[in-house]
């Protein structure tokens, strides 16, 4: 009976929960997302709002929607792909998945550097990739580059996450295009070297760790800070609280990376796809974009997200995104040979 | 002839009968023809090279490792668990009896997932320990839970039902006058078990173990999130850094033959207690 009554119950929540009456049908929108954040909803929400356009979502890891879109071929519905990355975003567009756009809205509102010189994607937030470090342990002023990590008084204090991951092989990307295949290649088995531990968890975790000594210095991207140190949870805040961070400031100065986006080779919707992403270019959709996420808003004049207007100015490396996307597999080859796991 | 037409007819219903069995064969074993298809001819290659050079034997030898550290830990909680449920009468035995299969609803990297929280380096544990004593990470030694050995515990949490469940029923449908008889001719409680049940026992446990060893081999969640660089973790990586599908199917074809491997061991284990019958 209790069973039953559950069953009754989930039903009617359901329900609740279900389409209400749908705006004028003034289209359709279909989303491919490679970022699995549950505050975007809010994003689509608003767009249908402005539009009247009825928006659907597909949310999974960027591989996997790459391989999704490669069998679905001329008959996917994907009309946009969204992908927290741009190694991400130039799989898509080598694979022939996206088609260039030209609007002049986008190209006004986003930086040259930040975007597909023919349209292919264009960049709505910037992530940077930044150094953590123990103050206690560690001064500031000896941090000024990624360089560091590889040096020898560092060793057994590094912690970092798999080279896999995204946003370590866009890094790697850009050190072999500031330094040359060697030079990287020698940083990263220096930086393997000094490892405190083998790589393990996302950028939480490395934050996290030297929050709990266990290492004194790692990379990460800004937010994962910036949300621990505006987490309501208080162990969350004090660990990160006892952290410091650096903007590298060397050379070409910090890497950043985007959250982009570009429009289906054959997507169904094209004009609600270019719409959407004016959309996302607009100040209502920057806000709702990078507020819950702590990136940067790519649109000048965009107010930053609560917790960012603390962090120091810094400079932002300007290597193009292209070159990030063009070096991935090379990236993963040298992070290999360098025994990083 | 009517003999002929009983034959032909019998064979037409035959046939009937095995072509939903052939399509049923054929959708499951796509997956595994298609990693030979693709594995075998498109194969090889700079990644494939590249892999050979770097990460190949280290992750077979990680998913060995992990197949047979899983398989001891398994072992020494679930056969001791099954036979102390069935065998003794204790207070909360019925509720021990069904609270022992409750993790097989748990997912491994679920499982993967709360232990590391709880046991990691900022978890609830290790800060307690710090707080209380002063000390830094470094100042002291804990178990690791992002390790191998830390993942064979998670993946032996996850899976040991199987064996418990399979032990369990071998146990209790053993003829209680062979374990008496032995009690007659003088053997020890101890003695009962390691050299009368046990035995009786090992086909059934063989089965659930090798189960959840084909699981453990082809878990990708948990090994990923605990940063142990198995054969499907690797697969993915052949796949995701260098989408390279090819090399990530020859990867996929290793885990087969260890998973054929297993499962001949298992087969091996049973044709080897008919040969030896317990009188």
């Amino acid at each position: 009976m209790r069973l039953v009554g559950f069953i009754v119950m989930i039903t009617a929540l359901a329900a609740c929960n279900g389409p209400e009456t749908p705006p004028p049908d003034a289209g359709r929108l279909n989303i491919y997302t490679a970022r699995q954040y549950n505050s975007d909803q809010a994003i689509y929400a608003a767009f249908e709002e402005e539009t009247g356009i009825r928006v659907r979502f597909r949310d999974t890891s960027a591989p996997q929607l790459l391989e999704n879109m490669k069998a679905e071929g001329a008959t996917s519905p994907a009309d946009i792909v969204i992908a927290p990355d741009v190694g991400s975003l130039w799989k898509f567009q080598e694979a022939g998945l996206l088609q260039p756009v030209t609007s002049e809205r986008l190209e006004t509102a986003i930086p040259e550097t930040f975007r597909d010189p023919d349209g292919h994607w264009f960049g709505f937030a910037r992530r940077a990739r930044i150094i953590v470090y123990d103050p206690d342990r560690l001064n500031a002023e000896d941090i000024s580059d990624y360089g560091v990590l590889a040096e020898e008084a560092m060793e057994g204090e590094v912690c970092m996450r798999s080279s896999s991951n995204i946003y370590n092989l866009s890094l790697m990307a850009e050190l072999i295009e500031r330094w040359g295949e060697e030079d990287a290649a020698n940083w990263a088995k220096s930086v393997r070297k000094n490892f405190a531990r083998e790589p393990q968890g996302g950028d939480t975790v490395q934050i996290q760790s030297i929050g709990a000594g266990e290492c004194s210095i790692a990379i990460v991207n800004h937010y994962y800070w910036v949300r621990m140190m505006t987490s309501n949870a208080s162990d969350q805040r004090a660990l990160a609280e006892s952290t410091a961070i650096a903007f590298p400031s060397i050379g070409a100065g910090t890497h950043v990376n985007i959250t982009g986006a570009g429009v289906a080779a054959n997507a169904p919707n094209r004009d609600a796809a270019i719409a959407f992403l004016e959309f996302l270019a607009s100040e209502r959709g920057q806000t709702l974009l990078t507020g819950p996420t702590k990136e940067f808003p790519m649109v000048d004049g965009v107010p930053l997200p609560e917790g960012l207007e603390n962090l120091p100015e810094f400079i932002a490396s300007e290597v193009p995104m292209v070159k990030l996307g063009e070096n991935q597999s090379l990236a993963q080859t040298l992070y290999d040979k360098a025994g990083w796991k | 002839m009517p003999a002929l037409a009983d034959t032909v007819q019998h064979r037409l219903r035959r046939a009937g009968a095995n072509l939903p069995l052939a399509l049923t064969t054929l959708i499951l074993g796509a997956p595994i023809i298609g990693c030979l298809l693709i594995g075998l001819i498109a194969g090889g290659g700079d990644t494939w090279t590249h892999i050979a050079d770097t990460f190949l034997w280290s992750s077979i030898g990680a998913t060995l490792a992990l197949i047979l550290l899983t398989g001891l830990f398994i072992a020494i909680v679930a056969i001791p668990a099954a036979w102390l449920v069935t065998m003794y009468r204790f207070p909360g035995r019925d509720i021990f009896g069904w609270l022992l299969i409750l993790p097989l609803a748990a997912p491994g990297y679920v499982l993967a997932f709360s232990y590391s929280d709880m046991l990691g380096v900022a978890g609830p544990i290790q800060s307690f320990i710090r707080e209380a004593s002063g000390l830094s990470a470094r100042d002291y030694w804990f178990p690791n839970i992002r390790s191998l050995t830390g993942c064979a515990f998670v993946m032996a949490a996850a899976l040991y039902p199987y064996v418990y469940l399979t032990a369990r029923a071998a146990f209790s449908m053993q003829s209680t006058s062979t374990l008496e008889a032995a009690q007659l001719l003088g053997a020890a409680p101890r003695a009962r078990f390691w050299r009368v049940a046990l035995p009786a026992a090992r086909p059934a446990i063989a089965a659930g173990l090798a189960l959840a060893l084909m699981e453990t081999a082809a878990d990708y969640g948990a090994a990923d999130f605990l940063g142990v660089r198995t054969l499907t973790v690797s697969v993915y990586r052949a796949w995701a850094s260098f989408g390279d599908a090819a090399a990530g199917a020859r990867l996929a074809l290793i885990l087969v033959s260890l998973t054929l491997f297993l499962q001949w061991l298992e087969r091996w284990q049973r044709a080897g207690a008919r040969r030896r019958p317990i009188n």
